[in-house]
Order: structure tokens, then C-alpha cells, then sequence
């Protein structure tokens, strides 16, 4: 093995851990909604995780969504490593598929084993505020909003 | 300063304090001069110039001076050949820049309290805002980042003129430039040229502000995004000049972008004004974007230029002995030391250095490092790409595990083809901040301000682009039966040597690229 040495936790592996647990669905797939979510959880827990979240840095322009290079880099390379998808028609909706949370459940399991419960309750405030949900436009008569583009 | 956490006192002060014995040095039996007359200049890129008696004289700062002898873009004239722009050209094309932006708000938009003052601490923050800039700009940047970023972390993260966070947008260069300008000695040139040509008014602590991207008040924001904001003056001079000097064909219709500025006060709780754009100008917003992602691929992550980085990056960590400068023993253990060299110096006396010495004469001739594997997408095989994040991971984990895997690497291959491992280098290129202008930049569709990314959705397209064109590269020496050696002791280390979620397996794009068959 190239390291014995444990992996540091890093910001890649702890947002890994969170889309492993974040309910199935479609998410928001502009990196302002994800900066946002990152966000709210660094003020409401940084200052218990301090080490965790100080390695996400914003850029604040009120009212426009805080910006964060490192959420902006980590959603490139999980859609680089087809983690997660963004390849519908309006490049707006982000997809967990199932097979991806096995993947990085499998990855993190030594890190989930330890920080599962903290985890869950970032997963569960992220969730509870609807920070990332993806808000189906409304069906117009006529038309299904499941059609395919192709 | 050393690569310890300053956990005591006012970190700015600190780092100020850091640097006093190089400006002292630098500006011994400096003084301002009167200038006659206005002069001016000829810009490849932008024309004719105009610059005022007092900002001919601030130029001559030795502070200012020294730019001349920092490329734009580090050593990528070993790859383009005409890249030979300089800190100094930019600084003041951004200045030229700055200036147009301000005038069409004024003109155009008809933006109501700019006057003389704040256009001359614009003009002027553009002259400065690089001053902070070190030999081979962001490529000792990225050095000294990774050195001392505790230093910048402690600084982003302070209350300053009462402000949470009034770093918040600044890289480490533009820290360092915010720390010379507002030192003793700096500040006080400064001032004598201004007094000397009778400029009043001009506060350099409100120059230096809008460097780092913060505004006088609240009102002016527009200003600070001038200068440092997410459709800035820096952006489109250095788009437009890297693209001139490397001879990049990338269009970016600037004067359409500047006559469609505007100021927005928001939000109504608390409103700011910031420098906006009317619908008219978003295409060529689009256009800088498009013509920045291409830079980044054609320049900044080009694998020629990313393999020098990975040669003066080997030299830095090789150099146990100090290099001496003139009489001065450097060891980079402080951020003053990078002040001591020019980009000649380092070269020159790099060449001469008992443990690099020949690694940089390599690089001087132009023997540069090479490819031996390509990590991307595109080469890696689909049922081990979900496992691309984890090796990505690596450069988070820190120095020590990429160095791990190049070590584990170099150890793998046969003896005949160890060349040390100071020349085997992983190279994992940062992205580009592009997402930053299609967040941060309000956009006026009719009265209506909108943020870029939901007209267009420019970052999500980019980050598409990107993950399809970024490469991560293992570089090694030129020699082709030694890079194929790299080539599979890195297939064998990155499948057999690493833990199953980081497995990665190849398809023949890999080495295809490399151009080792």
C-alpha cells in the first residue's frame, strides 16, 4: 500500500459521506444552492467542528448565494468520476444514482462508522430547510414534464 | 515569519513586520520625483495610455518597478514563445481598463457620485494591485500557498477595520500587495508623490482596500468590483493580453461589456451597489467565460507548462542547501526570502546551486519533464472512473501522500530507469475560478436583476467542460524506455499499491497521449 497511515478527513471525503446519505432524489445542480448548503451548515456547526469546515472558504455577496471554490471543485470531480450526474437537458438537476452511494458508502465506511450520526444530522438540517432540493417545474396540460429531450 | 501558526497579535502586522527589511532594502535612497507632464504610452493591447505627473511618478517605485521582471505567466514563453508580458504591462493595462469602466458608468450609465478622488484611487489600486507578486507570479504563489497558508487562513479569517472576513476574497497575492501597500515606508512614498504633484484627498488605506476587494462604503462597491470583483478590470486585461502574447486566438469584445455596466443597490435590507451588467452586455460576459475556460486549457493547465511548475516545484523541494542571492543565503523559510529573487536571480543563481543546479540548467534549455501517464476521464477505464474522486482526494490529504504515491512509484521501477524521485511528479492542476463570475455578477434583464448562472447556466456547463478537459498528469524524464517503465510501475501502483475505493485502471488513451509508442 502506497500509505499506512489513516486518511485524513478531509472536505472531499466529508461531502462524500453526505451525498452518501442524503435521500434518493434530484438535487439542485448550480453551485450556488451547494455553496449555500455548505454554508449554513459551517455557521451552525463550525465553531463544534472547527477543524471540518474551516478548509470551506466563501466569497459573500449578499443576496447572491456564497461562493466556494472547494464546493465548486468537489462537484466538478464527482461528475468527472460520474458520481453524480448533471447531463439532463437543462444542466439543472443533480442525480445521486443508487450505485454511487453504495460506491461511497463502501469508500467512507471506516469514516461513516465514526462520524455517522454527525453526518446524518448535517443530511437531515440540509434536508429539513429543502437547501438542495430540486423543485419540479409544474405540469402544463398537455404536456409531461418526463418527456424526453433526446 | 516561519511555517509555524502566529498564534499572538494582529496577523497583518505580523506579516507587515515580515516584510519591513526587504522594502527598507528595497526602497534605501528611494524618493519620489516631480514629473513634469503627463506621459504617454503605447499598450499592445489597449493603445494609447495617458498617465498623470503623479502616477509616472509612483511607477517609479522600486516596489513597483521590480514587476517589470515578473512574466505574467511564469515561464510559459518556454511553451509560447512570445509570452514575455510582465506583471508591469498588466498593472497598467489594468489601469487603462479600470479607467474605461469608470468613465462608462459615469457616461453612459450616468452613476451619480463618482468623482475625481475615487476614479484616482481606482486608477491607482489597478497600478498597485500586483505589487505583491513574486518571482514567476502564481507558480511561487501556489509555493508559498502551500508554505505559509496558515499565515493567509489566519488574515482571511480577522476582523479588520471592523469588518468580519475583509480578506474574504483575497488570494495570497493580493494579501501580500495589501500588506506592502499599507506599510510604513510604502505608505509614506506613496503619500510624497502624491503631495510632490499636489493630489489631495486620496486615502492609500481606501487604495488598498479596493485591491481586496473592499469598498470605501457600502455605496461603492462598483468600485472594489473594479478591481477586484467578478467582472474586474484584472480579468479582461490579462484575458485579452495572455491571449495577445501567446498569440491564442480567443475573442473578448471588452468596450461592449464596459457600455453596458451599471450600478444595482441590493439587497433592499442592506443595500450595496454593486457593478452589474445590462442584458446587451451578457453575451460578451458569456463570451469572457468561454474565452477564460480556454486559457485554462490551452495555457494554464497546457501539460508542457504544468510539467515546468512540477521542475521548479522539484527544485524548491530538493534545495536542503541554501541559494545564494548576491550576499544573502535563501532557504524560503519565510515569505520575506521570495521577495530577495527575481525571476533572473532564481535562474542564475539556481543554475549555480550545488543540489539543483543541473535540474535548472534542464529547464533552461528547455529539456522539460514529460508524460508518462494521463489520469482524466477519457483514460480511465468506466468501471473504475466513480474512483477518480478519491485519487483527487490525495492532493487534499496533503503533500506527504502525493509525495507517498511518487515515491511508491519511483521504488516500483527498475533500477536501470531511476533517475531519482525528484523527477517523477504527480500533478493534479487546481480548477479554474470561473464559477465565481457566473454567482457573484447580477445581470439587468429590463429592471429585473437577475445572477448570471440563472440566465445561463454558464457554471454548470463549465464544470461539464471541465471535468471532461482537466488532466491530471504523472510526469518523468524524456527519456521514452524510462517513461514507459513510469508508465506501467504507475498502472501497477495505482491498482495494486492503493486501497480498493482508490483503484484506478487505464484504457490505451492513458499513454496514446503521452506519445510513447
Amino acid at each position: 500500500m502506497v500509505t499506512g497511515q489513516e486518511p485524513r478527513l478531509t472536505y472531499i471525503k466529508f461531502l462524500e459521506m453526505l451525498l452518501a446519505l442524503l435521500p434518493e432524489e434530484e438535487y439542485k445542480a448550480d453551485v450556488g444552492s451547494w455553496s449555500r448548503a455548505v454554508y449554513h451548515l459551517k455557521q451552525k456547526y463550525g465553531p463544534r467542528y472547527p477543524q471540518l469546515f474551516d478548509r470551506f472558504e466563501f466569497i459573500e455577496r449578499d443576496p447572491a448565494p456564497p461562493h466556494s471554490d472547494q464546493v465548486n471543485y468537489f462537484l466538478r470531480i464527482e461528475q468527472e468520476g460520474d458520481i453524480i450526474h448533471v447531463y439532463n437537458p437543462g444542466y439543472e438537476r443533480l442525480q445521486i444514482p443508487a450505485e454511487s452511494k453504495e460506491i461511497l458508502r463502501r469508500r467512507h465506511r471506516d469514516l461513516l462508522a465514526r462520524y455517522e450520526s454527525e453526518i446524518r444530522e448535517f443530511v437531515e438540517e440540509v434536508s429539513g430547510k429543502r437547501l438542495l432540493s430540486f423543485d419540479r417545474p409544474t405540469e402544463q396540460p398537455g404536456r409531461s414534464t418526463t418527456e424526453s429531450h433526446s | 515569519m516561519t511555517d509555524q501558526p502566529n498564534s499572538r497579535g494582529d496577523p497583518l502586522q505580523s506579516l507587515i513586520a515580515e516584510l519591513l527589511p526587504w522594502i527598507a532594502e528595497v526602497l534605501q535612497g528611494s524618493t519620489p520625483a516631480r514629473v513634469a507632464g503627463p506621459k504617454l504610452i503605447r499598450d499592445a493591447v489597449h493603445g494609447y495610455h495617458l498617465l498623470q505627473p503623479y502616477e509616472v511618478a509612483i511607477l517609479d517605485c522600486p516596489i513597483v518597478q521590480r514587476l517589470r521582471y515578473i512574466h505574467q505567466t511564469a515561464l510559459a514563453y518556454l511553451v509560447y514563445p512570445t509570452a514575455h508580458h510582465t506583471r508591469f504591462d498588466h498593472s497598467l493595462g489594468m489601469a487603462a481598463v479600470a479607467e474605461r469602466m469608470v468613465n462608462a458608468l459615469r457616461v453612459v450609465a450616468r452613476v451619480r457620485g463618482i468623482n475625481q478622488r475615487l476614479f484616482r484611487e481606482v486608477r491607482l489600486a489597478a497600478l498597485l494591485h500586483d505589487v505583491g507578486h513574486t518571482f514567476f507570479s502564481h507558480l511561487s504563489e501556489s509555493i508559498t500557498k502551500g508554505k505559509f497558508g496558515h499565515v493567509f487562513r489566519e488574515i482571511k479569517a480577522m476582523t479588520h477595520k471592523g469588518r468580519t472576513g475583509y480578506f474574504h476574497r483575497a488570494k495570497p497575492g493580493e494579501i501580500l500587495s495589501y500588506a506592502l501597500i499599507t506599510s510604513g515606508p510604502v505608505r509614506r512614498y506613496l503619500e510624497e508623490a502624491l503631495r510632490l504633484h499636489r493630489i489631495r484627498g486620496i486615502d492609500i488605506e481606501r487604495v488598498a482596500g479596493l485591491v481586496v476587494g473592499q469598498p470605501p462604503d457600502d455605496d461603492h462597491q462598483f468600485m472594489a468590483d473594479i478591481i477586484n470583483g467578478p467582472i474586474d478590470a484584472d480579468k479582461i486585461d490579462y484575458l485579452l493580453r495572455d491571449c495577445h502574447f501567446t498569440g491564442i486566438k480567443a475573442e473578448v469584445d471588452p468596450e461592449r461589456i464596459y457600455f453596458t455596466l451599471d450600478v444595482i443597490r441590493l439587497p433592499a435590507w442592506s443595500p450595496r451597489g454593486y457593478l452589474t451588467i445590462k442584458s446587451g452586455g451578457v453575451p460578451h460576459l458569456e463570451q469572457m467565460l468561454l474565452a477564460k475556460m480556454m486559457l485554462f486549457s490551452s495555457i494554464y493547465h497546457h501539460h508542457k507548462i504544468r510539467a515546468l511548475e512540477c521542475m521548479v516545484k522539484a527544485a524548491f523541494e530538493t534545495m536542503s542547501e541554501p541559494l545564494r542571492v548576491r550576499d544573502r543565503a535563501l532557504d524560503f523559510g519565510t515569505l520575506r526570502d521570495f521577495f530577495y529573487v527575481s525571476e533572473a536571480d532564481w535562474l542564475s543563481a539556481g543554475s549555480a546551486h550545488p543540489q539543483v543546479g543541473g535540474l535548472i540548467r534542464t529547464l533552461l534549455n528547455r529539456r522539460l519533464l514529460k508524460r508518462a501517464l494521463v489520469i482524466a476521464r477519457p483514460t480511465v477505464a468506466d468501471a473504475y472512473r466513480p474512483n477518480l474522486p478519491a485519487f483527487y482526494d490525495l492532493e487534499e490529504e496533503g503533500p506527504e501522500a502525493i509525495r507517498a504515491l511518487r515515491q511508491a512509484i519511483h521504488e516500483a521501477l527498475p533500477a536501470r530507469h531511476r533517475r531519482g524521485v525528484e523527477n517523477l511528479w504527480v500533478d493534479i492542476p487546481p480548477g479554474p475560478d470561473i464559477d465565481e463570475t457566473a454567482n457573484g455578477c447580477w445581470v439587468m434583464l429590463g429592471k429585473q436583476p437577475e445572477i448570471l448562472s440563472s440566465v445561463f447556466p454558464s457554471d454548470d456547463w463549465m464544470r461539464s467542460y471541465e471535468a471532461h478537459k482537466t488532466r491530471a498528469h504523472i510526469f518523468y524524464v524524456e527519456d521514452r524506455p524510462a517513461r514507459s517503465a513510469v508508465a506501467s510501475a504507475s498502472q501497477s501502483v495505482l491498482y495494486d499499491g492503493v486501497p480498493p475505493e482508490r483503484q484506478l485502471r487505464f484504457n490505451e488513451l492513458a499513454t496514446l497521449w503521452c506519445k510513447l509508442d
